[in-house]
């Protein structure tokens, strides 16, 4: 063994002792672990260097001569394989569990169930709102023609010139009348409801 | 210079990836900390070791899930507090201070009443500990005697005493190390000797 690194390794553990070491010279600390097997003697080095210090303070006791590292070394012998085995299959485990059905389902539907649920729940909301707005106002926008299809043009274009036939106009307007407050839902409003008559609904009956 | 508690959360973390080496240098430096506290609670002196290899026994396989929202050295001690505390109880002896705290356990004069239990042997042994060291650190050059002294005594962090003696932390480092290895000189054949004796006898 080099005289020289076990001095090395003496001052470092005197430094380390002292809380003087940086968390990079603790790298340090290992390299000389590795190269002189820091064991034994530097345990009993270490427990020597406390020692002093209690003497110096006058504080020297029964308990500045304990040094049960060795025991604690065997020991932990025996127990680091069950430690080390129980720290890191820990991790294996619950990554290999991620590709179970039910954990996935655990990790990524279960937010994605809430974010929809919020989604519906804040899409019923603005439509009860805007209902409850429209109804409350009852304000309905005027027919434009620019904004009918050109079925619904035709059909409004013919009631106007059977409205304006003077023999049938009463029975005309009556008529209109009524179709107006049978299909008043259809009517063009700044609801949702206006939109209806332009959705349409195709169908191929079966030969 | 680094702080105590990133160092021991580094060693830490170095412990939690599977690196025991780390975990050895947490029980060098804390292993005698933990037998003074241990001490504390413990009627009979040598109980200690007993209890403190317990005590890091424990921690150790506690440490995979420590995650460091407290510093280790507090850590570690609630664990030795409560290994000393299930030990009285185990021996059917009843802890001298239940509700003592770990600042009031260390804060404790506890070395007096600690001897009054000591064997002989170790009275001896102590009180030659005491006198060669005190011998030795009277023979060190001054400017190691005053940087251990400071240190020792005083306290002072590294960069406190390099203040204090204008020269660089180097040089603090360094001089303190050659003021314990010149103690040491005298203290290792005395611990060698009790050692031989006792394993003699």
């Amino acid at each position: 063994m080099n005289t020289n690194n076990e001095n090395q390794a003496a001052e470092k553990i005197s430094a380390y002792i002292d809380d003087a070491l940086n968390v990079d010279d603790i790298e340090s600390l290992f390299e000389v672990n590795d190269s002189i097997k820091l064991a034994d003697s530097h345990f009993s080095l270490a427990t020597r260097y406390h020692m002093i210090g209690d003497a110096i303070r006058g504080e020297l006791s029964d308990a500045s001569m304990v040094d049960v590292s060795t025991q604690i070394q065997r020991a932990l012998c025996h127990e680091s394989l069950d430690v080390t085995v129980s720290a890191k299959p820990v991790k294996k485990a619950s990554l290999e569990s991620r590709f179970d059905l039910f954990s996935w389902l655990e990790i990524f539907a279960r937010p994605l169930t809430g974010l929809a649920v919020a989604a519906s729940v804040a899409a019923l909301m603005v439509v009860s709102v805007i209902q409850l707005e429209s109804s409350e106002s009852g304000q309905q926008l005027a027919v434009s023609s620019e904004v009918l299809p050109a079925a619904a043009l035709d059909t409004l274009m013919a009631n106007k010139q059977s409205i304006d036939d003077p023999v049938n106009k009463d029975q005309r307007v009556a008529d209109f009348d009524v179709y107006l407050t049978e299909h008043a839902e259809f009517a063009a409003q700044d609801t949702l409801q206006g939109r209806i008559p332009y959705v349409r609904a195709v169908s191929y009956e079966a030969e | 210079m680094g702080d105590e508690r990133s160092i021991d959360q580094a060693l830490v973390e170095r412990v939690q990836q599977g690196d025991k080496k780390a975990f050895d240098l947490l029980v060098l430096k804390y292993q005698l900390r933990v037998s003074k506290l241990v001490a504390r609670f413990l009627r009979n002196p040598s109980d200690v070791p007993d209890v403190v290899q317990d005590t890091f026994i424990k921690a150790y396989k506690a440490l995979p899930s420590f995650r460091g929202d407290s510093a280790f050295y507090t850590w570690i001690y609630r664990i030795a507090i409560n290994t000393a505390k299930n030990h009285l109880v185990s021996m059917s002896r009843k802890s001298p201070t239940n509700s003592m705290d770990v600042q009031d356990a260390e804060d404790y004069g506890a070395s007096d009443w600690l001897k009054d239990y000591a064997t002989p042997e170790r009275k001896v042994l102590a009180d030659e500990i005491q006198l060669n060291i005190n011998q030795a650190v009277s023979q060190l050059p001054a400017d190691l005697r005053e940087a251990i002294m400071l240190r020792e005594m005083e306290g002072l962090s590294y960069e406190d005493i390099a203040i204090a003696m204008d020269c660089p932390i180097g040089t603090v480092r360094s001089r303190i190390f050659r003021a314990r290895e010149a103690i040491d000189e005298r203290l290792e054949p005395l611990l060698d000797d009790y050692s031989h004796n006792l394993s003699n006898t």
